[in-house]
């Protein structure tokens, strides 16, 4: 244990001289992340078209206004609205994943508009990620401030702070997680470079086991890891305006989110070699980056890949952060449950796996 | 201080340790000689616990190496490749090493001191490794196997691209530890250097140890023979001539050595006309001739048929 903390200590004082770390993990995310900010400033949805069931329950001029600026203004290219009869058909089709998300607009919403009374309550409901709901809600009651020249209709879902979710609070969070995650694939590559190096193999006639030699540098990479998480919150916050949600709760799911990082790495480790591991970690990455929506949010893809993304730590961890931002100061640990005890899974699993394997072998690391 | 036996180590096919047994007591330097590819850095790898072991075993002080770190505790290693950082300073390097050996605060700054001092790099200590020349590199790598002061120091031939005077510093090195009571395990293809530092010697060629002893009692092998070396045009040449002499009656032993070849006999005064003769009819026109007492590159030409250098 005392050796494997000797060996995190090395590490983090290369990690934080290396100028690359600083760059790979902090610069390219912030950069990245302006120019998405910069290129999507006044979007309001999810890119690729989405499924979305409406129920007109009113069926007055307000109510078919409505509809007409989602199918025709914002979300025309966004969203794919069909109509559907009923708010029990519309939830139960959600329920089944036909729909990812259904917008129902209450009897009476038209004339109580007109009156100038307290209009009932719009209803947005979503089958998988909160951000959807987030983003839907934060849209129609902007559109139907607008529609009904007064005060706008209470929106049953959740807006991120009052606001709408834009694309830069999918992006700012999803860029973090992927650059999270590939700080700590070059990690493997440290590994893979300490063994070309030769210092991989003197640790190794040290009086050291396996387990402390891939301990302690998971350790330090789960340092760097967090350091690096802090900054980008910090950056995103302040400098973007990313909504992340209670910062809490966000340090929480950030903290399972390395940990199933670590757990990942130290498996691959602890399986594959050190040599060998850092390819099969660089090809891991690019899956795992493209199933769990790094690049394109699952929830306007079809079914199977929002599914997929569900299977993945980081899908679950932007899944996570993402809902965290959409749900504001409503959030608690319910809204984050389920990325919670994945993430924590996969790093608690990963971890006791490579424990394992690393404790059986007489010479470290062979 | 250090027993391994019967070592074997197969990668794949290819057999690169096979029954290699070994002994080094304290205050010997037992120089493991030979070329390139021989088996040496695979056989050093395997006593220090850095490989599997495919068969063998190894005792290091009398503990079983197998059970647990604690052996290895009792060994020094200064790789071939230089198990250093270059991102951190000479005196950062070690500091981590003398950690990962157990040693810690003031015992391990004097250490760190000493080890600076020895190897004469106290005013380069705070720079970065990377900074520094191939001699110095070497230098500390040598530092960084001694802070723990271990009783078997393993040496992977620590004389590779350095300077004459950086060389010159480990000999020296080496030698006192030896004074000190330091077992010593030394791998070289340098015949010289075996020949200068070594109290006994391995010679070693396609993971076999071919011989094993003193330097007089390896020479002493050749029975009361000499060397004959012969300089041609070119290594095509020295090829050819080679097989020429080898098939001379009296000849033990011919290989290509540069641009020459390199014949042991018996008696090799009266080998020497008969070889001028089948070279001259070979076409082989000899530039030199030159009559050497038999060295440690004769008796590692007599056991393998060929050159230590090749």
């Amino acid at each position: 244990m005392r050796r494997g903390l000797i060996i995190a200590l090395k590490d983090l004082r290369q990690g934080i001289r290396d100028r690359t770390t600083v760059t790979v993990g902090v610069v390219a995310p912030i950069i990245l992340t302006g120019i998405i900010g910069v290129a999507l400033a006044n979007d309001e949805g999810p890119s690729p078209p989405t499924p979305i069931a409406w129920v007109d329950l009113d069926g007055s001029k307000v109510s078919a206004a409505l509809l007409r600026s989602v199918t025709e203004d914002w979300p025309a290219r966004r969203v794919a609205v069909t109509l559907v009869a009923s708010a029990e058909e519309a939830e139960a089709d959600v329920k089944a994943g036909r729909y990812a998300a259904a917008v129902i607009v209450p009897t009476g919403l038209g004339a109580a508009l007109d009156a100038s009374t307290a209009p009932p309550m719009l209803r947005v409901r979503t089958g998988r990620s909160f951000a959807l709901g987030g983003r839907l809600a934060g849209a129609l009651a902007k559109r139907a401030t607008v529609i009904a020249q007064g005060p706008a209709p209470a929106v049953e879902g959740r807006a991120p702070q009052g606001g709408t979710l834009r694309s830069i609070d999918h992006y700012g969070p999803s860029l973090t997680v992927l650059f999270l995650f590939f700080q700590l694939l070059g990690g493997l590559g440290a590994f893979g470079a300490e063994g070309a190096t030769g210092t991989l193999a003197r640790l190794a006639a040290t009086p050291v086991t396996g387990r402390e030699i891939v301990g302690g540098k998971l350790f330090a990479l789960a340092l760097l890891g967090a350091l690096q998480f802090v900054v980008l919150y910090a950056v995103m916050r302040f400098a973007f305006g990313v909504a992340w949600g209670p910062p809490l709760l966000v340090a929480a799911l950030a903290t399972t989110t390395i940990a199933s990082a670590i757990g990942m790495m130290g498996t691959v480790i602890a399986f594959a070699g050190p040599y060998r591991g850092y390819l099969l970690g660089t090809l891991l990455l690019f899956v795992l980056s493209l199933l769990g929506g790094q690049f394109l949010p699952p929830e306007g893809l079809p079914d199977v890949f929002d599914n997929l993304a569900r299977l993945t730590p980081n899908g679950q961890a932007l899944r996570g952060l993402t809902d965290l931002a959409a749900a504001g100061t409503e959030a608690s640990l319910a809204t984050i449950a389920e990325p919670l005890l994945a993430t924590a899974a996969v790093g608690i699993v990963g971890v006791l796996a490579s424990a394992r394997k690393l404790g059986t072998a007489t010479v470290p690391l062979a | 201080m250090l027993m391994a036996s019967g070592l074997r180590k197969r990668f794949g096919a290819r057999v690169a340790v096979d029954g290699v047994s070994l002994r080094v007591a304290p205050g010997e330097i037992y120089g493991l000689l030979g070329p390139n590819g021989a088996g040496k850095t695979t056989t050093i790898l395997l006593v220090c616990g850095v490989l599997p072991r495919d068969e063998g075993y190894v005792l290091v002080d009398g503990r079983d190496l197998d059970s647990g770190p604690a052996a290895r505790a009792r060994i020094g290693l200064a790789p071939q490749w230089l198990g250093l950082y270059p991102d951190l300073t000479g005196r950062e390097n070690l500091e981590f090493w003398g950690r990962m050996y157990g040693l810690d605060g003031p015992a391990l700054a004097s250490a760190v001191e000493a080890a600076l001092f020895s190897v004469g790099l106290v005013d380069r200590a705070r720079d970065l490794v990377a900074t520094y020349s191939g001699g110095m590199m070497r230098r500390l790598n040598l530092a960084s196997a001694l802070l723990h002061r271990p009783p078997l120091l393993v040496l992977d031939e620590p004389t590779v691209g350095v300077d004459p005077q950086s060389r010159n510093a480990i000999f020296e090195h080496v030698a006192k530890l030896r004074a000190e009571g330091t077992a010593i395990l030394y791998t070289t293809h340098y015949m010289e250097e075996a020949e200068r530092l070594c109290d006994r010697i391995g010679i070693i060629d396609g993971g076999r140890l071919q011989a094993e002893g003193t330097r007089r009692e390896l020479l002493a092998s050749l029975g009361e023979g000499a060397c004959v070396e012969v300089t041609l045009g070119g290594s095509d040449d020295a090829v050819r001539a080679a097989a020429v002499a080898a098939s001379l009656a009296g000849v033990a032993s011919a290989a290509p050595l540069g641009s020459g070849i390199r014949v042991v006999a018996k008696d090799a005064t009266a080998v020497l006309p008969p070889l001028l003769e089948v070279l001259l009819g070979a076409g082989l026109r000899p530039n030199r001739i030159e009559l050497r007492e038999p060295d440690l590159e004769a008796v590692f030409l007599r056991l393998t048929g060929r050159a230590l250098r090749d």
